[in-house]
């Protein structure tokens, strides 16, 4: 083959090779992360043929990309797989730098405290209207300009037009338990007034503290970003309005694919990769100047079953072990039946207790002083009881003989 | 001019190395470690049929060992999905973090 295609060949090969494994990862979703393995393992395929062993492609494609992706892809869809278009939807939408531009970590540092603690101190904060650095725990005058202090309520009451406008749209961004995939687009649009309005309230509105509204955390969330607190540099621009650090912190955590030290991770990889390049280079290989000379299907078929068949039943053993002990150890323990119908029973005999002790009483229709809680005759009258609603006052009719 | 001689494809097989131990090192689901296992697999095959291909291309046992190497790739993962579909269904995760019990 010509030496100038060969060498395009392996270039275009080798960086599907290595980049597809790099995307696997570096993406944010499991499925994408098995699609991307599996370009690396048809690029490989494709470096084996370009290296003679045909065979060796075939049963690169058909055991690796059949057999083990299918697996892989299966059990990603068993399990619950965060990511896929609405990731890269907010991802796009919060203009994420460097690497976490292409991968969610876990964010570093502690999680940040529950949200409670900073709400009641908002709510039960003192402050001068006019002096929003004065703040105290109880009423009183401000000690700079001698006016009463504002709970944060009057202060809430006394806002402008313009501001509870702006809050009532910061109360339409959703909230982190109802984020699901469906309100994708949703989000992505509310994050982006959002976004507007908390530079507008940390620009101009220094005066007057928001009240307690998904505002208050926003506004919260715009300082705790300025301050670098329990944030790092991927997380600051990652703050999403209308979440307190908590839950951010908390919506980090489920979104994660890796972990805190993947920077480390990638130095390592790279360092060992460059460690092996340097003693390839060094090394003074036996290289020798002939090709392959035989068929290389039948001389491998040969080998296997004559010197190799051993290692080969081993091996298929192997395989046969490995599925029977997959299937043993993925069978489900499930209630059977029987069992699981003397629950059900057992469920309606309660639920017909309860209702006949507590939901029903029976009575005489001719002595309403006659109650007992089971069906009857009076013992004044003899007649047949009926039942009654426990607390209704009508008697009404027994439906017990409707229903049996 | 000829072709990539031994060289270029064990430098590929560092880089794809790398990325595995990248992969191992950094990932939370126990699924994605199995992934970079395999990445890494791969990276000792195409160094394997390099040697193969430029060292002793007259003997064929390298390619019968990764043909082998291939089978134990597939019962490794195999395994692996196994235990951990028993994992997901007994703990709801299959985070290597939430597994730490594991060594008491």
């Amino acid at each position: 083959m010509n030496g100038v295609i060969e060498w395009t060949i392996f270039i275009a090969l080798s960086a599907v090779v290595v980049f597809s494994a790099a995307g696997m990862i570096l993406t944010m979703s499991m499925y994408r992360a098995g699609l991307a393995l599996m370009a690396s393992f048809v690029a490989l395929a494709g470096l084996f043929i370009l290296l003679d062993a045909d065979l060796l492609a075939a049963i690169q494609v058909m055991m690796n990309v059949g057999g083990m992706l299918v697996m892989v892809l299966f059990m990603v869809l068993v399990m619950t797989d965060p990511g896929g278009e609405m990731m890269w939807g907010m991802k796009r939408d919060m203009h994420m730098p460097g690497l976490g531009a292409f991968s969610m970590h876990m964010p570093r540092g502690k999680p940040p405290a529950e949200e409670e603690a900073p709400q009641e101190k908002m709510v039960t904060a003192w402050a001068c209207p006019m002096h929003p650095e004065v703040q105290q725990d109880q009423a009183g005058n401000c000690p700079k300009c001698g006016m009463q202090l504002l709970s944060a309520h009057d202060r809430a009451s006394s806002q402008t037009q313009d501001e509870q406008h702006m809050h009532n749209a910061a109360m339409a961004v959703p909230s982190p338990a109802d984020m699901g995939g469906h309100h994708g687009h949703e989000m992505s649009h509310a994050m982006h007034e959002d976004d507007g309005m908390v530079n507008g309230m940390s620009d101009g509105e220094q005066s007057i503290s928001p009240p307690q509204t998904t505002g208050d955390h926003a506004h919260m969330m715009d300082a705790s970003g300025h301050d670098g607190q329990n944030m790092d540099m991927a997380n600051h621009d990652m703050n999403m309005s209308g979440m307190t650090p908590r839950q951010n912190y908390q919506m980090m955590v489920d979104m994660a694919m890796s972990t805190s030290q993947l920077p480390w991770a990638i130095a390592l990889g790279i360092a060992s990769a460059l460690l092996l390049s340097v003693l390839i280079v060094k090394t003074p290989w036996p290289i020798s100047l002939s090709g392959p000379t035989q068929d290389a299907t039948s001389a491998v078929g040969q080998l296997l079953l004559s010197r190799y068949m051993i290692g080969f039943e081993g091996a298929a053993f192997l395989i046969l072990a490995g599925i029977a002990g997959a299937v043993i150890l993925a069978k489900r323990e499930r209630p059977t039946g029987p069992q699981q119908a003397e629950h059900t029973n057992a469920a309606e005999a309660r639920a017909a207790n309860r209702t006949d002790s507590e939901g029903q009483v029976y009575t005489c229709p001719m002595h309403p002083e006659v109650r007992q809680a089971q069906p009857g005759h009076c013992p004044k009258c003899g007649m047949s009881l009926i039942a009654v609603e426990h607390k209704g006052s009508a008697p009404r009719q027994n439906t017990q003989g409707e229903h049996a | 001019m000829s072709g990539p001689g031994l060289v270029p494809y064990l430098i590929v097989s560092a880089l794809l190395f790398g990325v595995g131990v990248a992969g191992v090192l950094s990932q939370r689901n126990a699924l994605m470690v199995l992934m970079s296992v395999e990445i890494i697999l791969n990276a000792a095959m195409l160094a394997l049929v390099a040697f193969w291909r430029f060292v002793k291309p007259d003997n064929y046992d390298a390619q019968v060992f990764v043909i082998i190497i291939v089978t134990i790739a597939a019962i490794e993962m195999a395994a692996g999905l196994a235990l951990m579909l028993l994992v997901f269904r007994q703990r709801g995760t299959t985070n290597v973090d939430a597994l730490k019990d594991l060594k008491q």
